[in-house]
């Protein structure tokens, strides 16, 4: 299974997939993976997509860190949704959850861009 | 330390040497046992994520390897980590929360979310890292699948 997937979308918004278990063992090449995309495409969002991910250690948890300054640094709105309830828990006991609006899982957002970042 | 543990007969779950290339199936075993002994689903989660962040600490600042050990103690589950590496250095002992956009140094403070205690034996020779959590529920009876 693939950590990551990357999918630019037409309405500028950058969809990030983070599946499975982010962890030491294959964090770098995830970030790697995720801010080579947010400085090719240069999105207005960014999203990260966590329904499939099942484990976080706290090189996951930078992965996450590293998207957001990534995202932050052209000046694009940056969110994640989707995190199982464990998942979710962690993002709160680590602060993340006040670094970034964290969406519930449920159905793809309706295509339309985000509010334009500010 | 002994004489400062609980009573109660020991019972040994799994002993194995690690280094990065098992990081991952030992943290599978460590999820097998704590499940098999009855950890709840929130514990479980946050107990494995401490042991892997102690293991993961042996593999990357410790010398590379180490080893591990869990077992039970009446309705307690240990487990230990024990490296040969230069040592944690002071300040690095995870006891405060880093803020929350900071980079690494998460280590040791996502631990001791995961656990009821976590106790560090530290020095230039190697560190002793051990964590303990109570356990909820019975353990699943031997013999299950």
């Amino acid at each position: 299974m693939t950590p990551v997937s990357i999918d630019p979308r037409d309405d500028g918004v950058l969809d990030v997939i983070l599946r499975g278990e982010i962890d030491y063992t294959n964090a770098a090449p995830v970030t790697q993976t995720v801010t080579d995309a947010v400085d090719r495409v240069r999105p207005v969002a960014v999203r990260v997509d966590l329904t499939e991910v099942t484990f976080l250690d706290s090189s996951g948890i930078g992965v996450l860190i590293t998207g957001m300054k990534a995202a932050r640094e052209i000046a694009a709105e940056y969110r994640v949704r989707g995190p199982n309830p464990k998942v979710l828990d962690q993002l709160r006991i680590t602060g993340l959850a006040e670094l970034f609006p964290v969406e519930p899982a449920g159905p793809p957002a309706a295509a339309g861009p985000p509010a334009a970042a500010g | 330390m002994t004489g400062a543990e609980p009573i109660g007969p020991r019972v040994d779950l799994l002993t194995r040497d690690f280094d990065f290339h098992s990081l991952v199936p030992l943290r599978h075993d460590v999820q097998r046992c704590g499940a098999r002994e009855g950890l709840g689903e929130r514990e479980l989660y946050l107990f494995v994520v401490a042991v892997n962040e102690v293991t993961t600490n042996a593999v990357r600042h410790g010398g590379g390897k180490g080893r591990i050990y869990l077992w039970r103690e009446d309705h307690r589950l240990f487990c230990r980590v024990v490296d040969q590496g230069p040592g944690i250095p002071p300040g690095r002992f995870g006891e405060v929360r880093p803020a929350p956009d900071t980079l690494g140094g998460r280590g040791l403070w996502l631990a001791r979310q995961g656990c009821e205690s976590l106790t560090l034996n530290t020095g230039a020779r190697g560190s002793i890292v051990t964590l303990s959590q109570s356990i909820s529920n019975d353990p699943v009876p031997a013999g299950e699948p």
